[in-house]
C-alpha cells in the first residue's frame, strides 16, 4: 500500500480564482524517494503543503478530492500526530530557526523536547545528527548568527532529529550560496542511504537526476507526467513543460539528431560517460 | 565534536555561582521583597543604605563593572531630576535655608524629600536591576513552564524578544545602505528622524512577512503535540536554602511594613 495517496485533488487558496492543484492523482511509497520538477507557480509547494497537512489544517481554502497518509484521510488526521510521521524542510533559511534558542545543540533538539523525548535519548539524538550533518563544530553557536547555508543545515539536523518516515523537502538550496547548496546536497546524500520516503521538490536537474528513483513533473497545476527518473528525464518534451532535462540528456539527443545515437539517453553524467565509451568501443 | 559542552546537558544549568543559579523564581522574589522594602520604608538612610548593600553584593556576584554602569546612569538622572523639581515645587515660608548654588537658595525640606524619593527609586530599582542582569529571560520561562506555563507563552515571549533583536539587526543594515547611497543618517536628531521613519515600514513589514513560514516551521517541530515536553536544560530543583532565603525576604517585607504602619501612627 502507498504511504501517501492522493485521488483526484485539486486545491485553492482562499480568496483565489484559480486551482493551485487541478485534479492531481499520485502516490508515494515507503522508502522510495521521489523527485517534483517543474516550472515557477506550478504547484509543487501546494503539493508539499497538501502532503504535510498543511492544507487543509493550515491553510483554509477549498480542498476536494482525497489525500489519504497511511490510508487515513488527511483531513482527520491531527497535525501534532502528523508531524511525527512526515518532516518538512522549506526554503527560506531564515525562518526554519526558532528564534528561541542559544545553542545549534538546542535548537537542533527543540523538535525532541515538544515530542517528550527522555533527556539521555535527545542528547544521544542530537549528538548523532550534528555529526552525521556535519554541524558539530557549530554546536556551541548562535543560530541566530548563522549563515544562510549554516541555517539550513541546521533546519535539516531539527527535522532529522525527530526521525519520521517520510521526509518533504522543498526547494532546500533555492536561496543558498554554491557552497551551502554542496552542504545541503551532501545531507540528501546521506539521506539517500536512509531508507526514508524522501520528496524532494528542486530545480537542480541533475542533482534529481542522480538520487530520484522517482519524478513527477508539475506544470500549471496538474502533474503532467511521472514515473521512473530514467524514462522521466530522458524524453525532450519535458521542455515543452518548462521542465529542464540534464544536460546529458541533451547531449544524448544531438548525438542522435546529428544520426550518431548513444545506445539510449543518460540522465547522469556516469551513464553518458559510459555510454559515449561503449560507442566508441564499438 | 565538543563531549565537554555536550555533557554539559547532563547537569543542571550551570549559570557560574551560586547566585546566579537560584532558581529564578526565588530569586525574583528575593529581589521584589528586598526592593519593595524601600519602597514601604522610604527614608533617605535606609534607602542609600539599601543602594551601597547592592553595589556590595554586585562586587561578590562578579557583575560590578556592568551593574555599577546602568545604577549609576539612572542614580545621576534621578537626583538631579528629583532635587530640582522639589526645589521648584515645594515652597513654604518656614523652610530652612540649606545651600546657596550661584545665587539660587535651596531648602532642606523638599532636599530631604527628593533625598527620600531618589533612594526608594534606587532602593527598589536596584534589586530588579541585578536581577535582570543575573538571570536569563530563558531561564525565567524555563522556571515559569515547570510551573505549568504553557511552552507556547513561554515561545512568545522568548521570540518577541528575538525579533527585536532581528528588527534592530535589520534596521542597521538599511541604515548602513542607505548611507552607501548618500543619504544622511547621522547627525542632529532631525536628520536621523528623518532617515529612520521611512524604513520603519519595510522593518516592520519584512518581521511580519516570516511569521507565517514560522508557524509552519515550528509545526514541523512538533509545536503542537501535546502531553509530555521533556527538556534539555533542566534547572536545579529549589533547594532549602532557596526557600529559606525567600521566606527570609518575605520577612523583611512583612517587618518594613509592620515599621511603616508603626510609625504612621505614631506608635514609633
Ligand atoms: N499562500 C498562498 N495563497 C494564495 N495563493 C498561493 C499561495 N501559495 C501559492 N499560491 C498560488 O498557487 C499557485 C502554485 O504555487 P506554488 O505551489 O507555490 O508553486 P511552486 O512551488 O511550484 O512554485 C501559484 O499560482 C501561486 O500564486
Ligand atoms: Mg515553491
Amino acid at each position: 500500500m502507498a504511504f501517501i495517496e492522493l485521488k483526484d485533488v485539486s486545491y485553492k487558496y482562499p480568496y483565489t480564482k484559480d486551482y493551485a492543484l487541478q485534479h492531481v492523482t499520485c502516490s508515494f511509497e515507503k522508502g522510495k524517494f521521489y523527485g517534483i520538477i517543474g516550472e515557477n507557480g506550478g504547484g509543487k509547494t501546494t503539493l508539499c503543503n497538501v502532503i504535510r497537512g498543511l492544507i487543509p489544517h493550515f491553510y483554509l481554502g477549498k480542498l476536494e478530492g482525497d489525500v489519504l497518509v497511511e490510508g487515513k484521510d488527511i483531513r482527520d488526521w491531527d497535525t501534532a500526530d502528523l508531524c511525527s510521521k512526515i518532516g518538512f524542510v522549506f526554503q527560506n533559511p531564515f525562518t526554519q530557526i526558532s528564534g528561541i534558542k542559544p545553542t545549534v545543540f538546542e535548537e537542533v533538539a527543540i523538535g525532541l523536547e515538544n515530542l517528550g523525548v527522555p533527556k539521555q535519548e535527545m542528547l544521544e539524538r542530537v549528538t548523532n545528527v550534528c555529526e552525521q550533518l556535519d554541524i558539530g563544530h557549530l554546536i556551541k553557536n548562535n543560530p541566530n548568527e548563522l549563515s544562510g547555508g549554516q541555517r539550513q543545515r541546521v533546519a535539516f539536523a531539527s527535522i532529522i532529529a525527530m526521525d519520521t518516515e517520510t521526509l518533504v523537502i522543498d526547494e532546500p538550496t533555492s536561496q543558498l550560496d554554491p557552497e551551502g547548496t554542496e552542504s545541503v546536497f551532501n545531507i540528501i546524500n546521506t539521506l539517500k542511504h536512509s531508507n526514508k520516503t524522501i520528496i524532494l521538490v528542486e530545480h537542480k536537474i541533475d542533482l534529481i537526476a542522480e538520487f530520484c528513483d522517482e519524478v513527477l513533473v508539475m506544470e500549471n497545476g496538474t502533474v503532467v507526467c511521472s514515473g521512473l527518473t530514467k524514462e522521466i528525464l530522458s524524453q525532450r518534451s519535458l521542455m515543452d513543460h518548462n521542465a529542464a532535462i540534464p544536460e546529458v540528456a541533451k547531449f544524448g539527443h544531438a548525438m542522435a539528431d546529428a544520426g550518431k545515437p548513444l545506445a539510449e539517453i543518460p540522465v547522469t553524467m556516469e551513464e553518458a560517460l559510459k555510454l559515449v565509451k561503449e560507442r566508441s568501443a564499438r | 565534536m565538543d563531549k565537554e559542552f555536550i555533557n554539559s546537558y547532563n547537569d543542571y544549568v550551570d549559570n557560574g555561582n551560586a547566585w546566579f543559579n537560584l532558581n529564578p523564581l526565588s530569586k525574583l522574589c528575593i529581589c521584589l521583597c528586598i526592593g519593595l522594602t524601600a519602597v514601604v520604608v522610604r527614608r533617605w538612610q535606609y534607602g542609600f543604605s539599601l543602594c551601597l548593600l547592592y553595589c556590595i553584593a554586585a562586587l561578590l556576584i562578579g557583575i560590578f563593572p556592568r551593574f555599577i554602569k546602568n545604577y549609576f546612569a539612572i542614580s545621576i538622572i534621578l537626583f538631579f531630576l528629583t532635587i530640582i523639581v522639589r526645589q521648584f515645587s515645594m515652597k513654604e515660608p518656614d523652610f530652612t535655608p540649606f545651600i546657596n548654588v550661584f545665587g539660587w537658595q535651596w531648602y532642606k525640606e523638599p532636599f530631604i524629600a527628593a533625598l527620600n524619593i531618589v533612594s526608594y527609586i534606587m532602593g527598589c530599582s536596584g534589586a530588579l536591576l541585578i536581577f535582570f542582569q543575573t538571570t536569563e529571560m530563558r531561564d525565567i520561562m524555563l522556571a515559569l513552564e515547570n510551573r505549568g506555563v504553557t511552552h507556547v507563552a513561554s515561545y512568545i515571549m522568548l521570540s518577541s524578544m528575538q525579533s527585536v533583536i532581528d528588527m534592530r539587526k535589520s534596521a542597521e543594515t538599511i541604515l548602513e545602505s542607505q548611507k552607501a547611497r548618500g543619504i544622511e543618517t547621522d547627525g542632529n536628531i532631525m536628520v536621523r528622524m528623518k532617515a529612520f521613519f521611512p524604513i520603519l515600514g519595510p522593518i516592520l513589514l519584512s518581521a511580519m512577512s516570516g511569521t507565517e513560514e514560522k508557524a509552519i516551521a515550528m509545526d514541523a517541530r512538533a509545536f503542537s503535540h501535546e502531553g509530555g515536553h521533556t527538556y534539555l536544560r533542566v534547572l536545579r530543583p529549589i533547594s532549602k536554602v532557596e526557600y529559606a532565603l525567600d521566606a527570609l525576604a518575605i520577612l523583611c517585607l512583612i517587618a518594613s511594613i509592620v515599621w511603616k504602619v508603626l510609625s504612621l501612627t505614631g506608635v514609633l
